[in-house]
This record gives C-alpha cells, sequence and structure tokens, in this order.
C-alpha cells in the first residue's frame, strides 16, 4: 500500500509541535502515508538536527519557548541544512507572512485536510 | 376768607398739600406710607395695606418701627429714616430684605422723600419679593446649569460653523489634558485627531453641519497634551440656528475605559479560539486517520459517519475563524494578501464547493462578469461562501438559489438571491452590524454568532467595495456586493453615523 516500498527509501520528516496530540495524528497520517517519521514537542531538537538529515521539517510557528520562525532561519542559514524544505504550521492564518519572512518553503494552517497536508508533503519530498 | 394770616395760609396751604398728597397716594399701585418727623405713620394707601396685611386702625398714629407688632423694626429702615433721610432729603432704590413673622420673607425696594416745610415723609415700599425670587432662581438655574456643564466628565466644546471653538469647558482639562483657553486657540478641535485618522472626524462634522438639529457620534483616538493617545467617543449636535447657542456642540467622552475593556475581551475571544483550534485540529486529524484506515478496510458505512463527523468539525472550525475575525476587524488586525484573480472562477469554485454540502438547494450561476479583480481572494470567497451559505440557512422552504454575477466599467457585482423567510424592512440595515441576529420569537430556529455579514460587509469595505440587501419578508432575500475593479486604496476602518435629525422646537 505504501508508496515507498522498502524501508531505507521511506522519506524521513521531521515533526515540530508543543501540542501531544497533534504531533500524534500528523505522525499517524504520515506513517499510514509511508514516511518515516521523527516528533518532537521541542524546538530545540530541532536547532540540533546534525545526523540523519531529514526530508523535510513540519514546523509549528508557535512552539511554546521557543519561536519557529527562529528555528526556520536558523536551519535555513546553515549550509548543512539549508536545502531541507520546510513547512511551518500554525493556527494562525495571518502567519503566512511569517512564514515567508522566515524563508519556510510553505505553509500550512491549522485545523487542516489531511489531504492538504499529504499533497504538500509529497510535492517537498518529490 | 379772603384776609388771612400768614400762619393761617402756611395752615392752609399745608393741609392742602397733605390732601394732595393723599390723593396722590391712593391711586399709586405701589405701598406708601406718609410719616411725620416723629416717624409715626400720619397714612398708609390700600396697597399697603393689602401687602403688609395691616389695618388701618394699628396703623395710623402708630410709631413706624411698632408696626404689625413690632414687625417693622428693620435696622436698615432706622438707619435710612434716621441718618439719611435727615442729611439727604431723599433716598432712592434702596433693596432691604426682610423676613416679616406674619408675611414671611420680603424684598422690598424704599424709595424716601422728605418733603420740606411740611416735615412728612413719603415712604414708598414695592414689593420686588416675586422678581427677586424669580432671578434667584434664573441665577440658580444658570448656575447649576453652569455646573453641569463645567463639573461634567464629559469636556463640551461651543464651536462655529468653520469648527473654531467659541466656549470649551473646565473638563477639557481632565479629558484631554489642555486648558479651555488652550483648545480655543486651535484653528479646530479635530487637530488633536491624528492627522491620519482625521477624516472619518472632520467628515462627519460636515455632514452635521449640513442639516440643522442632526446629531451624529463617532469614536477616534486624540493626541492628549502629555503625548499619548487616548479614546474619544464625540457626539456632535448641531444648534447653528438655535439663537439660544448659534454653534455645534461637541461633547468628548472619555473611553479609554471601556476601550480597555473592549479590547481586552477582543484579546480573550482571541486567545479563546486559538485555543480552542488546538484540539479541533487534533480531532480532525484523528477523524480523517479514521476515515481513510476504514476506507482501506472497505468499511464504507463508517466512512460515511466519520465524515459526517468531519463536516461537523468543519462547522465548528468555521464558527471559531468567525470569532477570530471579528475580534481582528475591531483591532483592525485583519490581514489581506492581495493579488489579481478571476471573479468568475472564483465564484465558480464557491459555487461548486457549497453544491457538494447543500443536496437540498439547486444553486443557478448565471455569471456574465470576465474580469480580472484585485484583491484578497480567500477573504472574497469567504463572502460569497457567507452569502450563499446565509441564503441556504435562510430558505428551509424552497430549494432554488440564484448566484447572479456582473459587471459595469467600474465595477464587478455579484448577488446571491434566495426564496426564503427575508429580512424586514426595518432590520435591512442591521443585518451587517456586529452580533445582530434574527431576531424574535424564531431567534431559535437560525442559529449562529451574528458574525457572518458583518465580517462580509467589513471584508467589502475595505475592498473599497459596497454590500447591500433587497429583501421582501416571506419573498425571499437578494444580498449583492461590488468592487471596484482597479486596483483602489484599502478603506480604514472607521466607527461614524450620522443619527436621524433631532427634533427641536
Amino acid at each position: 500500500m505504501n508508496k515507498h516500498s522498502s524501508s531505507t527509501n521511506k522519506k524521513k520528516i521531521l515533526v515540530a509541535d508543543d501540542d501531544t496530540a497533534i504531533l500524534h495524528v500528523m505522525t499517524l497520517m504520515l506513517e499510514d502515508d509511508g514516511y518515516e517519521v521523527t516528533s518532537t514537542l521541542d524546538g530545540e531538537t530541532v536547532q540540533k538536527v546534525q545526523n540523519e538529515l531529514p526530508d523535510l521539517v513540519l514546523l509549528d510557528i508557535w512552539m511554546s519557548g521557543i519561536d519557529g520562525k527562529e528555528i526556520c532561519k536558523q536551519l535555513k542559514s546553515q549550509k548543512k541544512t539549508k536545502h531541507i524544505p520546510i513547512i511551518m504550521i500554525s493556527a494562525n492564518k495571518d502567519t503566512r507572512d511569517i512564514a515567508k519572512e522566515a524563508g519556510a518553503d510553505d505553509f500550512i494552517a491549522k485545523p487542516f485536510e489531511m489531504q492538504d497536508l499529504l499533497a504538500k508533503v509529497e510535492k517537498y519530498t518529490k | 376768607m379772603n384776609k388771612k394770616s400768614t400762619k393761617e395760609l402756611r395752615n392752609n396751604n399745608q393741609s392742602d398739600a397733605i390732601k394732595h398728597a393723599q390723593d396722590i397716594i391712593d391711586i399709586v399701585r405701589e405701598p406708601f406710607l406718609v410719616l411725620n418727623d416723629a416717624l409715626k405713620v400720619v397714612s398708609a394707601n390700600a396697597a399697603f395695606y393689602k401687602m403688609y396685611k395691616v389695618s388701618k386702625k394699628d396703623t395710623e398714629g402708630t410709631l413706624v418701627y411698632k408696626l404689625g407688632n413690632h414687625q417693622w423694626d428693620i435696622p436698615e429702615l432706622r438707619k435710612i429714616l434716621e441718618e439719611v433721610l435727615p442729611k439727604k432729603e431723599r433716598l432712592t432704590g434702596l433693596e432691604v430684605t426682610h423676613d416679616f413673622p406674619d408675611i414671611g420673607k420680603k424684598t422690598m425696594l424704599l424709595n424716601a422723600r422728605k418733603i420740606a416745610g411740611i416735615e412728612l415723609i413719603l415712604l414708598s415700599l414695592e414689593d420686588i419679593t416675586a422678581q427677586r425670587q424669580a432671578e434667584e432662581a434664573r441665577e440658580r438655574d444658570e448656575k447649576r446649569f453652569r455646573a453641569m456643564i463645567e463639573k461634567s466628565d464629559d469636556a463640551i466644546a461651543l464651536v462655529n460653523a468653520a469648527g473654531k471653538v467659541l466656549y470649551a469647558s473646565p473638563s477639557t482639562i481632565r479629558v484631554m489634558g489642555y486648558t479651555p483657553e488652550e483648545i480655543q486657540k486651535l484653528k479646530n478641535p479635530f487637530e488633536l485627531v491624528p492627522p491620519d485618522e482625521r477624516k472619518p472626524v472632520t467628515t462627519l462634522f460636515e455632514q452635521v453641519l449640513k442639516k440643522r438639529g442632526s446629531s451624529g457620534h463617532t469614536t477616534h483616538r486624540i493626541k492628549h497634551k502629555n503625548g499619548s493617545f487616548i479614546w474619544l467617543e464625540s457626539v456632535m449636535t448641531n444648534l447653528l440656528f438655535d439663537p439660544n447657542v448659534y454653534a455645534v456642540v461637541i461633547n468628548y467622552r472619555d473611553i479609554n475605559k471601556r476601550r480597555e475593556l473592549e479590547i481586552q475581551k477582543d484579546e480573550f475571544i482571541g486567545i479563546a479560539s486559538h485555543e480552542l483550534k488546538t484540539p479541533v485540529t487534533s480531532i480532525k486529524g484523528y477523524t480523517q486517520v479514521l476515515q481513510n484506515r476504514f476506507r482501506k478496510d472497505g468499511n464504507i458505512k463508517a466512512v460515511e459517519l466519520l465524515s459526517r463527523m468531519d463536516g461537523q468539525i468543519n462547522k465548528l472550525t468555521s464558527l471559531i475563524a468567525d470569532l477570530l475575525d471579528s475580534t481582528k476587524i475591531e483591532g483592525g488586525k485583519l490581514q489581506f494578501h492581495e493579488g489579481y484573480f478571476d471573479f468568475n472562477e472564483l465564484t465558480t469554485e464557491i459555487v461548486d464547493e457549497m453544491r457538494l454540502t447543500s443536496t437540498k438547494h439547486t444553486i443557478v450561476k448565471k455569471l456574465a462578469t470576465t474580469k480580472t479583480i484585485y484583491g484578497d481572494r480567500d477573504r472574497i470567497g469567504q463572502v460569497i461562501t457567507n452569502l450563499i451559505s446565509n441564503a441556504i440557512k435562510y430558505s428551509p422552504h424552497s430549494n432554488k438559489i440564484i448566484v447572479t454575477t456582473s459587471e459595469d466599467k467600474e465595477t464587478v457585482t455579484l448577488c446571491v438571491q434566495d426564496f426564503g423567510v427575508g429580512v424586514p424592512k426595518e432590520k435591512q440595515d442591521k443585518v451587517f452590524d456586529r452580533f445582530f441576529r434574527v431576531g424574535g420569537k424564531k431567534r431559535d430556529t437560525f442559529a449562529g454568532l451574528g458574525l457572518g455579514l458583518y465580517i462580509a460587509g467589513e471584508i467589502i469595505k475595505r475592498h473599497s467595495g459596497r454590500i447591500w440587501v433587497a429583501s421582501d419578508v416571506k419573498k425571499g432575500s437578494t444580498f449583492c456586493f461590488s468592487l471596484p475593479i482597479k486596483k483602489g486604496m484599502r478603506k480604514k476602518q472607521t466607527n461614524t453615523l450620522v443619527e436621524e435629525e433631532l427634533k427641536h422646537e
């Protein structure tokens, strides 16, 4: 059923959000669709990605304690990580501009349609 | 009789004079006393007896101070009669107020004159109590009204048609930080409004000027003398034709507290709706994951149920979005992402979408325009969705909805027509107000927050467009909006309202 037949071929997605339920359900969506998912509640983990770079980062804009926008800017400024596509997620529609400013590749507003999320993830991991 | 002594002659003259005086005194309407040099009453006129309620018997031959059982022992009178008159011969217009035990407090205007040769004193005692009381009442009234204005929390200014301040009340210090004198020195009071926000205020003033007695209010900011910006509500009333005023009266009310509370409330709604979105997001996510898994397993019944659940979650999402949008509008924080888009394409997209959600209603498209317009595609789409879903909601007993687009040189127009319950004439102005809901007994029949059309109205206004309704009760409603084709400046939000003409005598 999965589009990525062998586990080694699976695209790796890093999901960062400060809500456990959202993190869980996004993981389910992506895993059901054949992705390998690493999830974290802590924004700093994202900043520290060095080994096993993900193929895509799904990043909540308002991670409590740390600003998703800053994480995004940082990843996009580093040589090693700047090629990784980042999709920012937020409950605030108007943060579309913030996502753009932070250098994110795309943006998705909560609550979202599963289809929209999967379509965007697919688009950036092709 | 023709040969009389000088003395006799004098006596005769004297008695003639007294008689003469008596005649005059009697016809005069003012109370009058004639006193001899011992200050005893020689005579009094009818007016005196009437006014001061004493009898002739008790009066004539009595020492003036002893009149009415010593009621007339008035210090001022003693002074006049004993000190002033002997030297000056006459005295006019002296006002004396005395509390008479029998007749109460009286104010008298005394005129006295000594008649030389016959040693008599004429004393008129005009009762001016009523006059004085009226004057005092007038004065009290004026003081009261002045106090009302001067001690009022509101600052009040009278301005002429050019906007020049003719009067400013002392409360301007409390409200604006400027003394009334400083306010009067301004070219006009609107100078205190930040330049970018001045237009709605001056526009209101011009509108009020146009019509006698008309009144309008607006809320706006001004720069306080201390440099901070404060919120005021201004009420302007045109009394230029009123001969007692000859001015436009402007009331300034400090509404900072109210404004703070409103902001707090809107912030709270903003936070609350944002918080609500988080669990809604995961519920929606789980629903769709389940739906997907049941689909893979071929459980169509479960898929259908979950699809209904997802529809309800979408309703919840749109309620939350409306709450959030309305607070953003109030806070002036509604953002637009503008660009060029095909108006018909958007309309078609939304009509198709709505056809999926409404099984009962047939949505007929009559699209004439082909224009590309400039604006926020999502927000305009939101307006169209709102109008169509309202048409569905308010026509439970009919099944047709017509969506029309048209254009002229400058604008494109979209109308949504239904054949439902309609809006009564008197409520048609209010349907675009925040929190307006269809009232009356049927209130519960149509659920909603009363925000949809308010948000739609604000979105259209901010695109320099126009939104309106034509409706007949039980026949249906047509809601339309038009947008300029040319890229236009977005309008600032304003809160002005010109009220009906005041009734003025």
